[in-house]
């Protein structure tokens, strides 16, 4: 490789991470909160890098960067649920490593209980809420990445909090009396 | 939708972390304050990680269906100048690639890990040189050049020199950082060549176990603790449901291909193991599977390219199905549009599932007039 290549590459590679470097956070919490096993989310993440490195000369506007980066994001968390369906007892697995971090055990119940709630949720009321509330990206933005209308996220974010509501409902209001 | 629409408050405007339920508002605060589990300098290091040999595999894996053995001959003379020339370039790390290319072109089924071997001994070859001749002359270029040259592996497939062209690319980059990238464009279906597997009837036989030779490996196990860093894994996934999983394995480069049927190929530090020391790895082999979710029919460590006990595979998945109990006589048979257990028909969806199981364990599907059949 002579030496232009390997300059054209260092190029390349400083384009991708300046891309890449103001949504790493938001990229990280919708995996991390979508896919609770650690190990799981770390390879995700990883593997979504690795992808979008790989073809993102295709992405012709910037802006697109974004839908670009969490659609293929979206796509592995998919196939890897598909994965998981096929070998019984994954679920529970995935419930019982997720990282306790509050330090009051109802309140790490309570955690439990809510990210277990929240993998309970379609895949299209899981999707809005977890990029809304947790990624912190705006209802156009979900509306990209999900091909939906504004009102068509909106009105999924709705139905996700209630029916995250309804599921926790017993469970929340029992612990806390 | 329409009736969610209907139910939703008109000017409905959602704000983060208001769900209009206090509980989860803080329950939603506390995971969204959850430290990251990956951080940027980890992206950062993936993607310094990378090569350009890896944009560039899919024109030289072109280039290489139609002239390999034009540029085998070529790349041959090449090598020999390369170990009767101790003067190593920048640029050799290129071309190793292509060379170990080629060799993927001229692949026969019995000669493709020998010829691997061979050439990835080249490769240490040239990263030896490359370093000694650093040492000698105290060159910043020549040391980039080792560097490259001793962590870029192409390994090859063994496959079927008529049916399949396919190649696999692992390049394991950076001693400290282990990052994976896998080219499959052509990947197909493996045909094995055993006599016994090839008309589909279920008269298969038992292949030989392979020996393990003793003596022929180090392994440098201290005080039985794990080698296993699991802080840098990167998995791929593959249609045919195999998957190359990459660890750092006694601090190198590790990278395993697996399916169902075990082992495809296990490369440490760019160096191709033989199937028959596979079961020393066994480490790898199970964490691999535990990895990918991957549900191995006999042993983690068995030789994928070895048929295994399809009969004895196929009644182990009617006894883990509860179909049968594990002592009890039966007649099974699979075909391509039905299933029959002593004379029943399985559903649809057991029927597919076993089929699965049978494509699984034989690396192929059922012929289209094919029927396997097992009676105990």
């Amino acid at each position: 490789m002579g030496s232009r290549d390997l300059e054209i590459e260092a190029e390349r590679k400083a384009k991708f991470m300046s891309l890449y470097d103001p949504l790493h956070e938001r990229l990280v919490r919708f995996v991390q909160t979508t896919v609770w096993d650690r190990e799981e989310a770390q390879d995700i993440v990883s593997e979504t890098i690795l992808s979008a490195f790989e073809h993102f000369d295709k992405v012709r506007h910037h802006e697109a960067f974004l839908y670009y980066l969490f659609t293929i994001a979206k796509r592995k968390i998919n196939r890897r649920y598909a994965q998981q369906k096929r070998l019984s007892g994954m679920s529970e697995e995935i419930i019982d490593r997720t990282p306790d971090t509050s330090p009051d055990v109802h309140r790490q119940i309570q955690i439990k209980e809510l990210r277990d709630a929240i993998t309970k949720l379609p895949d299209k009321y899981r999707e809005p809420l977890v990029l809304f509330e947790f990624s912190g990206l705006s209802i156009k933005e979900i509306a990209e990445i999900t091909e939906l209308s504004e009102n068509g996220v909106k009105s999924r974010l709705l139905r996700a909090r209630q029916q995250l509501s309804e599921l926790l409902e017993g469970t929340l209001h029992e612990r806390t009396t | 939708m329409s009736e969610l629409r209907d139910n939703m408050p008109e000017n409905f405007e959602p704000v983060k972390g208001e769900t209009g339920n206090k509980q989860l508002d803080s329950l939603f605060k506390e995971i969204a304050a959850e430290p990251l589990l990956f951080s940027k300098e980890e992206a950062f290091e993936i993607i310094g990680a990378t090569t350009v040999a890896d944009a560039t595999s899919t024109s030289i894996n072109r280039t290489v269906v139609v002239g390999g053995a034009i540029l085998f001959s070529a790349l041959t003379g090449w090598l020999y100048y390369q170990f009767s020339n101790s003067e190593t370039t920048q640029d050799s790390a290129a071309n190793n690639t292509v060379e170990i290319d080629a060799s993927a072109s001229n692949t026969t089924s019995d000669a493709s890990s020998d010829k691997n071997a061979s050439f990835s001994a080249a490769q240490e070859e040239i990263s030896r040189n490359a370093e000694n001749q650093n040492s000698r002359n105290d060159n910043a270029t020549i040391e980039n050049a080792a560097s490259e040259n001793s962590n870029n592996n192409v390994a090859v497939e063994n496959h079927s020199a008529k049916t399949n062209e396919s190649l696999t690319a692992n390049k394991m980059i950076s001693g400290a950082s282990v990052a994976t990238k896998v080219e499959s464009n052509k990947r197909k279906t493996i045909h094995l060549t055993t006599t016994s597997n090839k008309k589909g009837t279920g008269k298969l036989t038992l292949a030989k176990a392979p020996e393990v030779k003793s003596g022929s490996m180090t392994l440098k196990k201290d005080n039985g603790a794990s080698l296993l860093s699991k802080t840098k894994v990167t998995q791929r996934f593959y249609a045919d449901g195999s998957a190359t999983v990459a660890f750092e394995y006694n601090k190198e480069p590790a990278v395993i291909t697996i399916n169902p049927r075990g082992i495809e190929q296990l490369t440490i530090n760019n160096k191709l193991i033989k199937s028959e020391e596979y079961s020393l790895y066994e480490e790898i082999a199970s964490e691999a599977f535990r990895r990918a979710k991957i549900e191995p029919l006999s042993e983690p460590t068995h030789d994928a390219k070895v048929i295994g006990d399809i009969p004895g595979i196929m009644t182990r998945a009617l006894v883990r199905r509860n179909l049968i109990s594990a002592d009890e006589k039966f007649d099974f048979v699979l075909t391509g549009a039905n299933a029959f257990l002593n004379g029943k028909v399985l559903e649809e969806e057991q029927r597919l599932d076993l089929l699965q199981v049978y494509q699984n364990a034989s690396g192929k599907p059922l012929p289209k007039e094919g029927r396997f059949s097992v009676k105990q």
